[in-house]
Formats: structure tokens, C-alpha cells, sequence
């Protein structure tokens, strides 16, 4: 169980990094496209691909090095989190030396992982609720810091990362809390509430605060944007607060769907839409067209997760052919549309 | 100069093998705006992709393509045959299949084929890391078999840095990736330390000084040529 752990802590964000690293790769990509921004880019030529690539390989190594000589020389006798914590570190260092993204995503992935990981040490059991509003600070903080660093033209390609990999994070944790399986393992594993559990909202609360301040002082944040902020932060409260006072009110019940569920998928709709319509002000193309991307994805994966088991099979096929094929439809013409007004604007 | 001689000017020297990086810092250093550089670049890019342009892709694809199926081929004939050859027939046929390939691309690069080179000396890499396994299976080595794929990338650095090839480069870069997950895996089955695991840690060693100065090397080029970029 402890090797399964160990190894989801390298892996997991090693698999997430790669992913992420594509997705927002063809975000800008798909971005420059319309109006070619070298400092907006992720790589903007395969020898700058290939020497973060090479950098990123070399840390990986490294941190298998640090790893490896530790299990065979002195037997683990040092934890393997703060190896997580030095090759966060140094990447992030790194980075700054060598303005390299891919190493200041694996560092953000590292020192997460590391948090998490010391985190669950700290108070000696998984608390999903506080993991999961602890998460959706770090996933704001990520945005509210890109915004600042966007600002900078020099550093403009590590704002859009930032705005990304904020983005994303976001709306993994919306798919998260709005699918029925998931909710219903969140509520599983909830265990009796301890006062040290409150610990692990201290760092991320903190990170929070200081990009929101650092935001604040700069007025980058327009008014909409500071409703937008605490509407995100108000429906991961509520999820925190619905998983502390209603302990598996689930229940293991997949022909229902839950109140958290219907929650969770309502509010994801209307984030994505709401980010949408900002991206829409702000001229963020990119930001559109992977908002409009993930509001499809999430569509079908909702019918699927409520219907699958209640729908007859013919039914369930045939309305999902007629909900696709609509969606797709619909979606297409308001992505045209936003970017058709957006070329048309001065 | 204008805006349309300026992208006449951005084409020529993108057509003549210029980066967009050098063709950026250059028009930086003739006085023009980032707005008016990236507008030129726009079009050029734009006329790179006309139909003329696309087909020329299209060859390229194909050409690549068929020397890489060419080269499959080949290995799946001595698959399908692998159980009736001995060990030594086996070796010997990978390694004149390591040296034919790469001949091949060094003919085909003398007579200006990049394509054909390209996909030859891919095949042969190929081939080579094929050999280190069957060496390693024929010879009962203990070792792990992420050790192999870190010999591979080793193998595949060398020849990309003779020949400055990054599809080389990019091979090297998801093998390393692949053979760190590995033998992260051996390590947390095998956590008492075996004498065999050593190798691992020396490759490792190697594996992270090798990449390591690489990247850096590359990096510094990178922001020696383009400050006005980052």
C-alpha cells in the first residue's frame, strides 16, 4: 500500500505534468494562432522545446537519483516527502535561471505533492473536504498570480502558464465534486473532524491571501472579476461546509443523484460560463475556446454519470446522440460567435 | 521599409533557413516594433502554408513514413522469425541492421535527402536499442530493464548531437522520462537494496549530468541569441 502511495506521488504528477504541459501548449498554440505572440508561447522553437525537455529529464533523474540512494544506502531511513521538496525547490530555481516553464510546472507539481503528502502526515488522516477547498486556493492562487505576472511583458509566457494550469486545476476540481462516484467516495472516506485539521487550510489560505493582495495593489482584478473570485470561493465553501455537516448522506446510492452532485454540476456550468464571458472581455481567445472545450466534455460526462444506470439502453443512446449532436451544434455558434465579436472589437 | 516588403523579407529568410527567434532579434535591431515583427511573421507564416508549401509537407510526410515502414518491416520479418535463429545470427543481423541504417542515412544526407536521412538514422536508433536488450537477454545480465532504455537515450544523445537532430533529441527526452518512472518502480519493489540496482544508480548519475548539461548548454544559446524574447 505504502509503495502504491510512494509511487502516485512521482507518477501521478509526473502523468498530470505531461498532460498539462500539452493542454496548455495547444491553448496558446490554438491562441497564437489568431495573433502570433512570441511571449506568449510555451516553446517557440524545438531547440527551446529541447533544452526544457533536457532540463526537466535531467531533475526527473535526479530526483529518482536522491530517491534511489536513499532506499539502497541507508535503507529510507530519510523520508522521501522532502526529496519531493528539493527537486520542487530546485526547479523552481532553475526556472528562474533558465526561464524554463516546463521546470516551474514540475515545481509547482512537486512542492503540491509534497503538501499534500506532509499535510496528511501533519494531522494523521484525509479529511476530502479540506484537501479539496485547500486545492481550489491553490488553483486560485495560480490565476490571480498569472494574472499579476501577465502583466510583465518579459514574463508573459509564465503568466499564461500560471493562467492555465490555474484554469485547469479549477475545473478538475469542479468535474470532481459534481460526479456522482466521486462524491460518494468523498463522503466514503470522511472521518470524525479534528481541531488540528484546520492546519491544512493555513498555507493555502496564506498563498491565497498574498496573491489576492499582490492583486489588489496592482488592479488587475476588474469589479466582475472580484465577483467572479468570491462566487468560486463561496461554492467550494459550500461543498467544505456540506461535507462536514452532512457525513455520508450519500450512502453508496448510484441510482440517485445527489444534492452535492446536482450542486456541484450547477455551479460548474456556470463558472465556465462565467469564465467564458471574462475570457470574452479580457480578449483571451485561448481561454474561450478551452472553456468551450471543457463545457462539452463536461456535458457528456454528466449524462453519462446520471443517466447510464437509469436510462433504458435505446434511450440512453439515442438522446445522447440527439444531446451531442445539439451541443455540439450550439456550442460551435457561441465559440464563433464570442470570437467573431472579440476580431470585430478595436 | 513596409509592412508588406517587411513580410516579403520575413518569408525569404524563413525559406532560407533563418529561426523565427534570429528573425525576430533581427528585425528588433533594425528599429521595427514587436506589433509590426509579429504581424510580418503572421503573413509569412501564412504564405508558408499555400498549397505548394502544404504538398511539399505531404512528400515529406510520405517519404518519412515509408523509410520508417521500410525499416518496420525489417524487424517484424526477423521477429516473426526470432525462435528459429540462433543468438549470435540474431546479434549479428541487429547489428548489421544498426550500421546498414545509419550508412543509409549518411548517403542519403551527402546526397540532400534530410528526409530520408532523418527517418534512416531513426530506424537505425531503433535497432540499436533492440540490441542492447537482446545482449542484455542473451548474456542473463541482472540488471534492471530501465537500465537499458538509459543506455538507449545515451546512445540516441550521441547521435543527435553529431548530427544536431532534435527528433533524436525528442527520443532521448521520452526515454529518459520512461526509464526514471521505471526504475522508480524497481526501487520501490526492491527497497532493501540488491548489488544489481548499482548499475542504476550510476546510469542515473550519468543519465542526469548528461541531460542535464545538455539543457543547459542549449539554454543558454537560447538566451545568449534572444534576450529581447524573455
Amino acid at each position: 500500500m505504502e509503495a502504491v502511495y510512494i509511487l502516485s506521488s512521482f507518477l501521478f504528477p509526473l502523468s498530470i505534468l505531461i498532460a498539462i504541459i500539452y493542454l496548455i501548449s495547444l491553448a496558446i498554440r490554438h491562441h497564437n494562432h489568431g495573433s502570433s505572440n512570441l511571449q506568449n508561447s510555451i516553446f517557440f522553437s524545438v531547440e527551446d522545446a529541447s533544452s526544457q525537455g533536457f532540463l526537466l529529464v535531467a531533475l526527473t533523474l535526479f530526483g529518482v537519483l536522491l530517491f534511489a540512494l536513499n532506499q539502497k544506502y541507508v535503507h529510507s531511513r530519510l523520508d522521501w516527502e522532502p526529496i519531493l521538496l528539493i527537486i520542487g525547490i530546485l526547479a523552481f530555481t532553475l526556472s528562474y535561471y533558465t526561464k524554463s516553464l516546463y521546470l516551474s510546472l514540475l515545481g509547482i507539481f512537486a512542492t503540491y505533492w509534497w503538501w499534500i503528502a506532509q499535510s496528511i502526515k501533519l494531522v494523521n488522516s484525509t479529511q476530502p473536504g479540506f484537501f479539496l477547498l485547500a486545492s481550489a486556493f491553490f488553483a486560485l492562487s495560480y490565476l490571480l498570480l498569472g494574472g499579476s505576472i501577465n502583466r510583465l511583458a518579459a514574463y508573459r509566457r509564465f503568466g499564461s502558464m500560471f493562467i492555465g494550469l490555474g484554469t485547469i486545476f479549477l475545473i478538475i476540481l469542479l468535474f470532481f465534486i459534481s460526479m456522482n462516484f466521486s462524491v460518494d467516495s468523498l463522503m466514503y472516506q470522511q472521518q470524525a473532524i479534528k481541531s488540528q485539521d484546520y492546519i491544512l487550510l493555513l498555507i493555502p489560505t496564506l498563498f491565497l491571501a498574498g496573491s489576492f493582495y499582490l492583486t489588489w495593489r496592482q488592479r488587475s482584478l476588474r469589479p466582475l472579476e472580484y465577483v467572479l473570485l468570491g462566487c468560486v470561493v463561496l461554492v467550494f465553501l459550500g461543498v467544505f461546509l456540506y461535507t462536514l455537516t452532512v457525513p455520508n448522506a450519500y450512502g453508496g446510492n448510484y441510482q440517485a443523484i445527489s444534492p452535492l452532485s446536482l450542486f456541484g454540476t450547477t455551479a460548474t456550468i456556470g463558472l465556465c460560463v462565467a469564465f467564458m464571458i471574462n475570457a470574452y472581455h479580457r480578449h483571451q481567445v485561448a481561454l474561450i475556446n478551452l472553456l468551450a472545450f471543457t463545457l462539452f466534455i463536461f456535458i457528456i460526462m454528466k449524462y453519462i454519470d446520471w443517466f447510464n444506470r437509469t436510462l433504458d439502453t435505446a434511450l440512453f443512446f439515442i438522446s445522447a446522440g440527439l444531446l451531442f449532436f445539439l451541443l455540439g451544434w450550439g456550442m460551435e455558434r457561441g465559440r464563433r460567435y464570442l470570437l467573431k465579436q472579440m476580431k470585430e472589437q478595436p | 521599409m513596409d509592412q508588406q516588403n517587411l513580410s516579403l523579407e520575413v518569408s525569404n529568410w524563413l525559406k532560407a533557413g533563418k529561426s523565427q527567434e534570429e528573425v525576430f532579434s533581427e528585425l528588433l535591431s533594425q528599429g521595427h516594433t514587436v506589433a509590426e515583427i509579429q504581424q510580418a511573421l503572421s503573413a509569412a507564416k501564412l504564405k508558408a502554408v499555400l498549397p505548394e508549401e502544404t504538398q511539399q509537407t505531404t512528400v515529406r510526410a510520405i517519404t518519412f513514413l515509408g523509410t520508417l515502414m521500410l525499416g518496420i518491416g525489417i524487424f517484424a520479418f526477423i521477429a516473426a522469425n526470432w525462435d528459429g535463429l540462433t543468438s549470435s545470427i540474431k546479434l549479428l543481423i541487429l547489428l548489421l541492421s544498426i550500421v546498414a541504417f545509419h550508412v543509409a542515412g549518411v548517403i542519403a544526407e551527402d546526397r540532400k535527402r534530410p528526409i530520408i536521412a532523418e527517418a534512416s538514422f531513426f530506424v537505425g536508433t531503433i535497432m540499436f536499442g533492440a540490441s542492447i536488450f537482446l545482449v542484455a537477454q542473451n548474456a542473463a545480465l541482472r540488471i534492471n530493464w530501465p537500465d537499458g532504455l538509459l543506455l538507449w537515450m545515451f546512445g540516441v544523445l550521441a547521435l543527435g548531437f553529431a548530427r544536431t537532430s532534435y527528433l533524436q533529441y525528442f527520443a532521448a527526452i521520452v526515454l529518459g522520462v520512461i526509464a526514471a518512472i521505471g526504475i522508480l518502480f524497481n526501487f520501490v519493489d526492491y527497497p532493501y537494496g540488491w548489488d544489481w540496482q548499482s548499475a542504476s544508480l550510476v546510469l542515473l548519475a550519468v543519465g542526469t549530468a548528461l541531460t542535464g548539461y545538455l539543457g543547459w548548454v542549449q539554454r543558454k544559446n537560447i538566451l545568449a541569441k534572444q534576450p529581447s524574447i524573455y
